[in-house]
């Protein structure tokens, strides 16, 4: 299990790639989804109008049959080639998509194809944008009798767009048929750099002192500090402070606190380490450490 | 390096699979598609010619455009050899129109698999029986020869467009009520996925036929070029079609 989201969450989705690593992803939720793809429906929507506002500016001069040739060509592209273009560009996701953090990936595990990209905005028109002209205007779909219209109309745009929310996956049909799946991209948080909070420069070690610990004693006393939660001295400060006075010989344990003192140390320990690296010289641990190789 | 030949190769299985898992859904639903298309022109024809009253009810208002049996003959003659896109539109933006309402209509055809492929008979037998409902009308007035030198141009590439996307929604209609040994939803994104490539080329297609229709069509009058073109379209697809693919798979076999 990798650790994209290291809470487990009833919105967990396992993934298992082609050579069988189960990655936990975390399903897209309705709302984000709907948001999504309400603000992108919104932009090709502006966008539409403002090519339409040119076309009508031109609508007495002489570049009418170009701007009305443009006017078609562009609204035919938004309406049926926004989505699979921006999930194209983006690796499966749009400009809404991005906001909201969610991305589309193949269900399968594969890497995401055009193809699936493509199929999976294939039904767009029958999912959201035909219903949706049918319930405004139900003459469009059946002109003798409105009523019928509405109702079928309506019933259409239920099963389809209620689908999402019939299934654990929250597939709409596209996904079905393109075989993907939209999914919420974690937020990455690094970690404060513990070297970064400040060092008490009175502190000095000799590259004696400091040759003696390697790169796993410098990642133990990193969580140590981490885990403290900026408390000065704690038991378990004292006692690894105590354990580095004695190994290293400080003589000169003044009234600096634990953790001044391992900050200290920390620093200069790392320092002193990538400087070594710098040389090609990995020290991985102290001499008589664990013998584990 | 080994990673790099992998995918290569990969690749090359994968575009092995894609034509031949294409080839199968032209010989398995396309065919479909275009015994519906042929069999509604003929049904469609046949109506009109036995009762021409039928008319109006196969072809609206919007779409008969005044081409009714209430129009004279010179009325119909006239639309046949029409050099603007109608009142509204001139060349360029005809034929973007076209191209655009013919696409949106493909890709409709071939997006309805997801509803078990069952729109798919219904909105080809529309446009089938419109178009054999017109012929039936314009053979009454002695007109059928022009009639079909203006339809077919950019007919034969529209027409096997929309069979191309029909065959992709009945591909997807096919795998959702009969998925075979897979799971539904694995023959569902299979068959979706291949079918989005017929739905690409058909689309390229929809663009060329558009072109044609909405400037060649609208520019050239003599008959016998008109023919000559859609012979020339036809034999170019004809050959497209059986020709296009070959030796991919011979190195698997």
């Amino acid at each position: 299990m990798d650790a994209i989201w290291p809470d487990p969450s009833p919105d967990d989705l396992p993934i298992v790639s082609p050579d069988g690593t189960t990655v936990r992803f975390r399903r897209a939720s309705l709302s984000d989804r709907l948001a999504a793809f309400v603000l992108d429906l919104f932009l090709t929507q502006l966008l539409t109008s403002l090519v339409a506002l040119v076309f009508f500016l031109a609508l007495h001069t002489a570049g009418r049959q170009l701007a009305m040739g443009v006017f078609v060509l562009v609204s035919f592209l938004l309406r049926n080639v926004y989505f699979a273009f921006f999930e194209l560009l983006w690796s499966g996701q749009t400009i809404g998509k991005r906001k909201l953090r969610l991305r589309v990936i193949a269900r399968d595990g594969g890497p995401l194809t055009g193809r699936a990209i493509l199929a999976r905005n294939l039904t767009r028109e029958i999912e959201t944008f035909l219903p949706l002209v049918a319930l405004t205007d139900p003459r469009q779909i059946l002109p003798l009798d409105p009523t019928l219209g509405l109702v079928l109309a309506g019933s259409w745009f239920a099963v389809f767009a209620l689908l999402p929310a019939l299934n654990r996956e929250h597939l709409r049909c596209g996904d079905l048929i393109g075989g993907t799946v939209v999914v919420r991209m974690p937020t990455t948080v690094l970690l404060a750099d513990v070297a970064a909070s400040g060092r008490d420069d009175a502190l000095v070690f000799t590259p004696e002192q400091l040759d003696i610990y390697g790169i796993e004693e410098l990642h133990v006393l990193e969580s140590v500090l981490r885990r403290g939660e900026g408390a000065e001295s704690s038991p378990v400060l004292d006692a690894v402070r105590d354990r580095i006075v004695s190994k290293i010989g400080w003589s000169e344990v003044g009234d600096v606190s634990s953790r001044t003192f391992l900050q200290a140390f920390y620093e200069a320990q790392r320092a002193h380490l990538e400087r070594k690296m710098l040389f090609g010289k990995r020290k991985q641990r102290k001499d008589g450490g664990r013998l584990t190789k | 390096m080994r990673e790099f030949a992998l995918r290569s190769s990969q690749f090359r299985a994968e575009r092995e699979a894609t034509w031949r898992e294409l080839e199968a859904l032209l010989e398995r639903s396309d065919s479909q598609g275009l015994a519906i298309l042929i069999a509604s022109i003929a049904g469609g024809a046949t109506l009109v010619s036995r009762d021409v009253d039928r008319y109006y009810d196969i072809v609206s208002p919007a779409e008969a455009e005044g081409r009714t049996p209430a129009a004279t003959t010179e009325e119909l003659r006239r639309v046949l050899y029409r050099t603007s896109g109608g009142e509204a539109f001139e060349l360029q933006a005809f034929a973007a129109f076209l191209f655009t309402h013919n696409a949106q209509v493909g890709l409709l055809c071939a997006a309805s698999g997801i509803a078990a492929g069952a729109p798919v008979p219904y909105l080809i037998a529309t446009s089938g029986l419109e178009l054999g409902a017109m012929d039936a009308l314009y053979r009454s007035r002695g007109l059928g020869v022009e009639f079909w030198a203006w339809i077919l141009p950019h007919g034969i590439t529209e027409m096997l467009a929309l069979v191309l996307c029909a065959g992709a929604g009945l591909a997807i209609g096919t795998a959702i009520v009969f998925p075979g040994e897979r799971s539904r939803r694995a023959a569902v994104a299979e068959t979706g996925r291949a079918a989005s490539d017929l739905v690409l080329g058909a689309c390229a297609m929809f663009l060329v036929a558009g072109l044609i229709e909405g400037i060649f069509r609208q520019s050239v009058q003599a008959p016998g070029i008109r023919w000559a073109v859609a012979a020339a379209t036809a034999l170019s697809w004809i050959g497209y079609f059986s020709l296009a693919g070959r030796g991919h798979g011979r190195d698997l076999a």
